[in-house]
């Protein structure tokens, strides 16, 4: 693994990076495989984009080290200026340049050599031939993303990094315009770092996640895999709705309300539960009680309570019809194990009208 | 695709250190003219000047600042209110008229009123052939009042016109419908409304009456600037006129800084977009009135002064005493004026961007000094400059190089405030953008910084082009012996009379001001 780090596309280690008394980045690592897309996930404030512009050569850290294609770019005694790192960056205002039209701004990293070539084929691989003579602001938000991105892919850097680019657009056409771009970074097989708060959009789209907290990387590894086997409770909660309780493990297993569940732990544990592996059904002695139900349409979610103050939700088919104070019985596929005894962070906000049991966790 | 790649380099200065260290080589030399004040208001050099005149001066200059600033705030309170906020027709028009005299400089409105009502004067000539009584020469405090307040009232209309374009209307209407009377609303609604910006208008006249030189040395009103420029004149020792001009000096960047405090404060009742008011409905009546009101404005101001002048030139053409043309006098103007809007032009990029992009002390400190320098009245610069040269850089003692360096230093925030408008729209992610698709940051300025900014720099470069056309005291005091320009011709001509080829001087002035007041009517005053 190491040995390969040689000739990752973009590999950072150790960076460390304060602005006065807060503390941006706290030794953050990251690697990227070439030709995949990873995604950099956390909440806002955590260094994300510190992360990206040290990367990008736009501001010094404080000690640690970049590496582009092998090469170093930051490190002790070093600093490659940006113009010489050979990193795109599509920006999230995407800073087209208002005076110039879009082929000259596509071309405007580029040298004369083949240079009309080069433009008309980057943007007809964004979908925007025919548009070379468009001023900026005469182009959707959606199509200035598209410029702003095929002027980044343009001079063909080994890497391309991306803060937030969906976050100046609306839900529908962030949708959309997500699946295009991924889609566009495949074809042209670039290697591509992105930022995002959104977990849903880091899950669509990523090949990587590298999920970030306080100013580190937490956790890095395919999306499903992440999601599945998340490294701590914090991972578990910010990727997805995640209902936990504390528990014992005795003798090689859990006994829950709901079943009992082999572990290899012992002693104090916490458990967590995802609403998608509940499943409850209607049962005059069922163990749980439902105490909140909100009805989505294509399915349901349900909030049951069950014996020893556990919560869960639960997120099922439309029928049954179920409502509070029914009694249902409740069968889970699958828990996750963590040894923190502690109380993962809190959460934002809790919906008015629930009795606050142990641990309410609102979907995001 | 990918390009052979260079070796990493060792990092001599972070990006960003050049534009200080070019932004501190440029604001260096504003610090000569103010430590040199500065000594002199600390030294005690003030102390030559006995108290009798210094109470004498402050309170001739204070009692024309306070009637030329009242009057002022008048007509242009009213002239404001009229264009902004009633459905008078031609209102464009009108407010072009009523900006335009803003360009006729104070020595010009003085040769004017003395061409008009003085000796020979066009109207006492007039008035002596219809048989009137012989008209005293127009001197003193109610001259002096005269020309400044009128150049004055297009300064209060600008400060005040946005604000009473931006009113609330809504709350002179809850007001109304409390039951209050329309001259109650005004006091008590309507007035505190715009009082940032008419605090504004009147520290802005206070300061233009405080530095005028042209006027009060013409029309003979013994103010700080006359004083200073006598005892210049008729001294040898530097000490009692440096004593005058550092007074002179504080009392003025107190006004920037009151004003300052204003704007920003005027801001908050200014720029939130909300609904206007429909306009106000005057009857014909009052329409005639209005436009009675703003025709007599714009005749006293602008229309007659142009006359006078027409008409003296016409004089000398016909009576054939205009010989002394002043051709070299408008080409020197012109290139000199050129050659400074062209240097401030190119120094005002540094400190734009570090006041631009960084906002701390040093980047404060930079603004200050620019705007400080900016109050401070050019004659007292001058006379600091006289004795900073003297003292510690006399190889340049009236030289060129001097004088553009003063104008550029002077001048320097008219082209400092578009600069950094325009800048402040070019997101710094531009540049980034642009570095990082390979461009030096030199070549990232040039490419996408530069032309982004060239609106406002155009528009702050027109804008010192006409100030330094129209420069008189410190050109007086600095200029290299022999180095005559229009303003000086006016002002000299006219002190000793010869109207004539004041006159002539006068008209090219405003002509060749024209040009650059209509780049920077288009671009500054009507938005
Ligand atoms: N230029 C700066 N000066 C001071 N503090 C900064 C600066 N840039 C970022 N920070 C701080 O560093 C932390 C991380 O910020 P940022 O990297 O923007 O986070 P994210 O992109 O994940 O939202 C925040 O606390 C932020 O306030
Ligand atoms: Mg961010």
């Amino acid at each position: 693994m190491n040995s390969s780090a040689n000739h990752r596309p973009l590999a950072a280690h150790a960076l460390c990076k304060s602005f006065d008394a807060t503390v941006a980045l706290d030794d953050f690592n990251l690697e990227v495989e070439s030709g995949s897309l990873l995604t950099v996930l956390g909440p806002s404030g955590v260094g994300k984009t510190t992360a990206l512009r040290i990367l990008a050569g736009f501001e010094m850290p404080d000690s640690g080290t970049v590496r582009v294609n092998g090469q170093t770019v930051n490190g002790p005694g070093i600093f490659v200026p940006p113009e010489r790192r050979q990193v795109g960056m599509v920006f999230q205002d995407y800073a087209l340049f208002p005076h110039l039209n879009v082929a000259r701004n596509v071309a405007f990293g580029l040298d004369a050599h083949h240079r009309e070539l080069r433009v008309s084929q980057v943007l007809e691989m964004v979908g925007l031939a025919g548009f070379e003579k468009r001023m900026p602001h005469e182009l959707s938000a959606g199509q200035q993303q598209r410029v702003a991105l095929a002027r980044a892919l343009a001079p063909g850097p080994q890497v391309i990094l991306a803060d937030e680019p969906f976050s100046n657009l609306d839900a529908a056409l962030r949708k959309r315009l997500r699946a295009e771009v991924r889609s566009i970074l495949r074809e042209a097989r670039t290697t591509t770092i992105m930022v995002t708060h959104d977990q849903e959009e880091a899950l669509a789209v990523s090949d990587q996640l590298a999920l970030m907290n306080e100013g580190r990387v937490v956790q890095t590894g395919p999306p499903d895999h992440v999601y599945r086997n998340p490294a701590t409770s914090w991972v578990a909660e910010f990727l997805g709705d995640a209902d936990f309780f504390d528990a014992h493990a005795k003798g090689g297993r859990i006994t829950t309300p709901f079943g009992t569940f082999p572990t290899t732990r012992s002693g104090k544990v916490k458990v967590m539960v995802r609403p998608e592996s509940v499943t409850v059904f209607p049962h005059a002695q069922g163990v749980a009680v439902v105490t909140y139900r909100e009805f989505f349409g294509h399915d349901q979610l349900l909030s049951v309570k069950l014996p020893g103050k556990i919560t869960l939700r639960a997120r099922c088919w439309p029928q049954p019809a179920l409502a509070p104070g029914d009694r249902v019985a409740v069968s889970v596929d699958g828990i996750h194990i963590f040894d923190e005894p502690q109380a993962p962070p809190a959460p934002p906000e809790t919906p008015p009208g629930t009795p606050l049991p142990q641990r309410v966790v609102i979907p995001r | 695709m990918g390009v052979a790649r260079p070796a990493p380099r060792l990092r001599a200065l972070p990006p960003n250190t050049w534009w200080w260290v070019l932004a501190g080589v440029v604001m260096l030399p504003a610090a000569a003219p103010l430590g040199v004040l500065a000594y002199g208001l600390v030294s005690g050099v003030v102390t030559t000047v006995p108290m009798a005149r210094l109470l004498e001066l402050a309170a001739n200059t204070g009692a024309l600042g306070a009637a030329v600033t009242s009057t002022s705030l008048l007509i242009g309170g009213a002239s404001a209110w009229l264009v902004s906020r009633t459905d008078l027709p031609g209102k464009k028009l009108a407010t072009v008229l009523v900006l335009t005299p803003f360009a006729v400089p104070s020595f010009v409105g003085a040769l004017a009123l003395l061409g008009a009502t003085g000796a020979d004067g066009i109207l006492s000539t007039a008035w002596a052939w219809m048989g009137g009584d012989v008209i005293r020469y127009p001197s003193g405090f109610w001259a002096a009042w005269l020309v400044l307040t009128l150049i004055s009232v297009p300064l209060v209309h600008l400060a005040v016109a946005p604000a009473v374009r931006s009113l609330n209307p809504t709350l002179e209407e809850a007001a109304r419908g409390l039951g209050a009377g329309r001259l109650k609303v005004f006091w008590t609604v309507t007035l505190p409304q715009l009082r940032p910006s008419l605090t504004a208008g009147a520290l802005l006249v206070g300061l233009y009456t405080l530095s005028d030189f042209g006027a009060v040395s013409l029309l003979r009103y013994d103010t700080f600037t006359r004083a200073i420029y006598l005892e210049y004149a008729g001294r040898v020792d530097r000490r009692p006129a440096l004593g005058l001009a550092a007074v002179l000096a504080a009392v003025a960047v107190l006004l920037v800084w009151l004003e300052r405090g204003t704007r920003t404060r005027g801001v908050w009742f200014t720029a939130r977009p909300r609904r206007t008011g429909s306009p106000v409905r005057l009857g014909l009546g009052g329409k005639i009135l209005g436009w009675g009101f703003l025709g007599t404005l714009v005749t006293v101001s602008l229309l007659v002064p142009v006359a006078v002048l027409i008409a003296w030139v016409m004089r000398g053409l016909i009576s054939g005493v205009l010989v002394n043309q002043p051709w070299a006098e408008l080409g020197r103007s012109m290139w000199v004026a050129l050659l400074t809007a062209l240097v401030a032009g190119v120094v005002v990029a540094p400190v734009a961007m570090v006041t631009t992009r960084y906002r701390n002390r040093w980047a404060g400190l930079l603004e200050g000094g620019a705007w400080a320098l900016y109050g401070v009245p050019h004659i007292a610069v001058g006379m600091a400059m006289i004795v900073f040269t003297l003292w510690l850089a006399r190889p340049l003692y009236q030289t060129l190089v001097l004088l553009v360096g003063v104008y550029v230093v002077m001048f320097l925030p008219q082209i400092l405030g578009p600069s950094r408008d325009s800048l402040g729209r070019v997101s710094p992610s531009m540049e980034e953008a642009s570095r990082s698709l390979g461009r030096s940051p030199l070549r990232t300025f040039m490419g996408i910084t530069l032309p982004l900014m060239a609106p406002g720099l155009l528009s702050g470069a027109a804008l010192v082009f006409l100030t330094t056309l129209r420069e008189l005291p410190a050109t007086l005091l600095l200029r290299p012996a022999g180095f005559e320009t229009l303003a000086i011709r006016v002002w000299s001509a006219t002190g000793e009379g010869f109207y004539t080829q004041g006159a002539l001087a006068g008209l090219l002035l405003l002509l060749v001001a024209a040009l650059p007041l209509a780049i920077v009517t288009r671009h500054e005053l009507i938005r």
